[in-house]
């Protein structure tokens, strides 16, 4: 009776600890996400040197030939076509925005069979301000990734158009 | 509360006569109100005045999930509608159907060139135009109730059907 119940509670363990360390490549898209949401957010009081040296970090997470087309009802729309473009827009916003908080809801990460390409459907919260004062963004977006030399970098982000033409 | 009778009392109020029975009786419950919420209905707040007078802000209603027996869509539903990823939802009233050509003059709703009356709208908009759209095969019109607000503060605009996760029954 003893032996049965060990070799089950062996078999939960590994199992439960494979999947609690496992370091596949959809866990490891999810991190750059948590990253992008860690070096993209500031707060008011926070220095410029500090925000834009964690902001530069960004690049590392981007290929050279990135694009982004982000569509925002009532504010238009705004393409980027390579990764010096993004950095820029990084500074200025870092730049002249107070304080703001980036966070990526429900990612749903899909690695493809060839295990070069991939993509994320996620909702994008942006709180624009402290407090108060802050405003609220939701766009959802479409994040694809590259593996290159290894290494996954994001080739393009785009806003997903749900309502409207 | 240190009366061992007392605790009696509450332990008996709290799990019953039979612990494992209530705990059987928990588990069933939470299963049956995640699974409702997930695959019948689920609760919205409202937030904002665009469905005034027929929903106020912050009023809490429920919306039935649509899935495929829900039955078709029709002119005058109050739909919910999935517009970041079920982080923010649109509350709307359904206008213009698939198929249909959708127009909008001063304010009043012009469909296949025809005007149709809307009981549900108590304040009106002079100035709400729309040019003339043809609507795609799986494609909706929708809007809010309150056209006293301004256009551009307002969703008023096409949705297609498997954006609209739910049905709110008034």
């Amino acid at each position: 009776m003893k032996r049965p119940v060990l070799a089950l509670l062996v078999l939960a363990l590994t199992v439960g600890g494979y999947f609690l360390t496992r370091d596949d490549d959809a866990a490891i898209l999810t991190r750059q996400l948590r990253r992008i949401e860690t070096m993209g957010s500031h707060q008011s009081g926070e220095g410029q040197i500090p925000r834009q040296a964690r902001a530069a970090n960004l690049r590392e997470l981007f290929t050279p030939d990135t694009s982004l087309l982000i569509r925002i009802p009532d504010h238009g729309e705004r393409k980027l076509s390579n990764r010096e473009e993004l950095m820029d827009v990084v500074r200025q916003v870092k730049a002249g925005v107070d304080a703001m908080r980036l966070e990526f809801l429900d990612p749903k990460v899909t690695v493809f069979a060839d295990r070069r390409v991939a993509e994320a459907r996620t909702t994008l919260r942006a709180t624009i301000g402290e407090n108060a004062n802050s405003q609220q963004l939701f766009v959802e977006l479409k994040v694809q990734w590259r593996r290159e030399d290894g290494n996954w970098a994001i080739e393009g982000i785009e806003t997903i158009r749900t309502v409207g033409r | 509360m240190s009366d061992p009778q007392s605790w009696g009392f509450l332990r008996r109020f709290l799990v019953g006569k039979h612990p494992g029975r209530t705990l059987m009786r928990i588990v069933v419950l939470i299963i049956a109100v995640v699974a409702f919420y997930k695959w019948v209905a689920f609760p919205v707040r409202a937030s904002g005045d665009s469905m005034i007078p027929t929903i106020q802000d912050r009023q809490v209603v429920l919306a039935w999930r649509m899935n495929r027996f829900s039955p078709a869509l029709k002119r005058g539903d109050l739909v919910v509608i999935n517009y970041a990823g079920e982080r923010q939802l649109l509350l709307k009233r359904i206008l213009g159907l698939p198929g249909e050509r959708f127009a909008m003059r001063n304010g009043a709703i012009f469909i296949n060139g025809e005007i149709i009356p809307e009981p549900y709208v108590q304040f009106q908009a002079g100035d709400w135009n729309r040019a003339e759209i043809l609507l795609e095969a799986d494609e909706y019109f929708f809007c809010g109730d309150n056209r006293s607000m301004g256009l551009a503060n307002h969703y008023a605009t096409t949705v297609k059907r498997d954006r609209i996760m739910g049905k709110v029954k008034r």
